[in-house]
């Protein structure tokens, strides 16, 4: 497996999306300062979804152009494994964002003088809700990956992380409220089952493939 | 002796094209080479002996153990060169060789410069700018540096210009060369199998022809050429396993050169088939007699 998160890894590192990722990071963190829009910003919400999907269309797009199917799964690897790695690609990518969003966060409250503590360096709420849009999101979008294809696949994919994007600013919005602690709690479980139950599908279909 | 790999029944379905009850096997120290016209089914088989796609039926036994189950395992002793490919191409070969290498426990990088040296590939080169020689000589260095003991050849020499193709079975020879290596070859330009194969199984249209060792496949073959007239008469042997016809006369494929030596009429001329010869009379040569002995 950490054979096949360096592969992706080595992709992303050769390729401008990490550019593209930093640079649209640069772009939005203004949006970041205001910590009371913070939370409810649509810039802010889809830049996780933006990220995320960027850096793996990237990497279907050059596993499309080098084949990587045909030879990939040549190597040590079982297929539920390179499956696998795709999922936990994801997944970290999301955490890294989470990460990068609190660091800047801290930096903020380092530069106005303000106290830091554990609540105010992330806004639970908002974690909860992009948890529960990234697990829609990516629990559709990787199973119709392995059964159709990127060619088939990245019309749907844009289109689908620009609805995410909007969702999860909606339901910020509209204030639901998820800074509950049950509340948030129920929310990352069902993430994980729907993650899960979407890994299991897609594995199934790989496994299958011709 | 053990056999190194053991093809049993295989069996695939697609919409336009059925792998129809495959079997060969290989025993350890040779080269076997896989022959067949484009789309006969090569590319399939060896994707389903590398676990690329899943049989519909059939088991693949790889040093004594089932494909299905061990793969991992299994894996880490076979090299492969598939088709074009060469991998992640906007890479230099150094940093693809760091990609591959962190798949394979027994993986020496002081063997992969060797390679890398003999073969004057440069590795801070991107792989696309390598010739397409190069890039199958960068893949073989790949394949060799993992001490793999089976190594799965796609259609290695496709593209290649005849002197890259030699130099390539000079290599091939001498990874055998200490009779524990292993080399399963498929190709469509047999005269590359001429000179180093021992074992040749060919298909055609999914299902295998004939596996054996070349040896016998030259002694047994043969190709009967003579004149229109003299057609009928061969045919009717019931020992033609192809025949392409010209304005002038015939050349007809059997596998019993013997019986043609004991009994055909001085007339006839008996030649001895090279493996290009065999496929061509058994692809184009089987269309439209209904005495051919198939």
């Amino acid at each position: 497996m950490t054979s096949l998160l360096y592969k992706d890894w080595s992709i992303i590192k050769k390729t401008r999306a990490l550019y593209f990722s930093v640079l649209y990071f640069s772009l939005i963190m203004p949006s970041f300062q205001n910590m009371d829009f913070f939370g409810k910003s649509f810039l802010a919400n889809s830049y996780y979804i933006f990220i995320i999907y960027l850096l793996f269309s990237y990497l279907t797009a050059y596993d499309y152009k080098y084949n990587s199917d045909n030879f990939i799964p040549a190597f040590p690897v079982t297929k539920k494994q390179i499956v696998a790695a795709r999922y936990v690609f994801v997944a970290l990518t999301f955490a890294a964002c989470l990460v990068l969003q609190s660091v800047v966060r801290i930096v903020i409250l380092v530069l106005k003088g303000q106290d830091i503590n554990i609540m105010n360096i992330m806004d639970y709420g908002q974690a909860a809700i992009l948890i529960l849009v990234f697990s829609l999101y990516f629990g559709i979008v990787l199973p119709l990956y392995y059964k159709l294809g990127y060619q088939k696949l990245r019309l749907l994919m844009i289109g689908a992380a620009v609805i995410s994007g909007t969702v999860s600013s909606v339901l910020s919005e509209v204030g639901l409220d998820m800074n509950r602690p049950l509340v948030m709690l129920f929310a990352v479980i069902i993430s994980a089952v729907i993650y899960y139950f979407s890994f299991t599908i897609s594995v199934n279909i790989y496994k299958n493939g011709n | 002796m053990n056999k190194v790999l053991e093809v049993i029944g295989l069996e695939k379905h697609y919409d336009n094209f059925t792998l129809d009850k495959v079997s060969f096997s290989i025993e350890p120290g040779y080269i076997m080479g896989y022959i067949g016209p484009n789309g006969a089914g090569k590319t399939t088989t060896i994707n389903a002996i590398l676990d690329i796609i899943k049989p519909d039926k059939g088991k693949i036994m790889l040093f004594g153990k089932e494909l299905n189950g061990n793969a991992c395992e299994i894996k880490q002793r076979i090299g492969f060169i598939i088709g074009e490919n060469a991998f992640y191409e906007f890479m230099n070969a150094k940093e693809m060789a760091g990609i591959i290498s962190r798949f394979y426990k027994r993986w020496d990088w002081g063997l992969f410069n060797k390679y890398m040296r003999e073969f004057e590939l440069d590795p801070g080169k991107k792989i696309e700018s390598y010739s397409r020689g190069m890039k199958v000589k960068f893949a073989l260095a790949c394949a060799l540096s993992h001490h793999a003991e089976l190594f799965i050849l796609d259609e290695p020499t496709s593209g290649l210009d005849p002197v890259f193709r030699s130099e390539l079975m000079e290599i091939f020879q001498q990874i055998i060369s200490d009779g524990e290596k292993t080399i399963l070859f498929s190709t469509h330009i047999t005269s590359d199998l001429d000179n180093i194969a021992d074992y040749i199984t060919f298909i055609y249209q999914g299902r295998i022809v004939f596996s054996r060792d070349k040896d016998s496949i030259m002694t047994e073959f043969a190709l009967v050429k003579g004149r229109k007239d003299q057609r009928d008469m061969v045919l009717g042997s019931g020992k033609i396993k192809g025949m392409l016809e010209s304005d002038v006369g015939f050349s007809a494929l059997t596998d019993d050169r013997n019986w043609f030596f004991r009994n055909a009429p001085g007339s006839l001329v008996i030649e001895r088939a090279t493996l290009e010869d065999i496929m061509v009379h058994f692809v184009r040569g089987n269309k439209k007699y209904d005495k051919l002995a198939i």
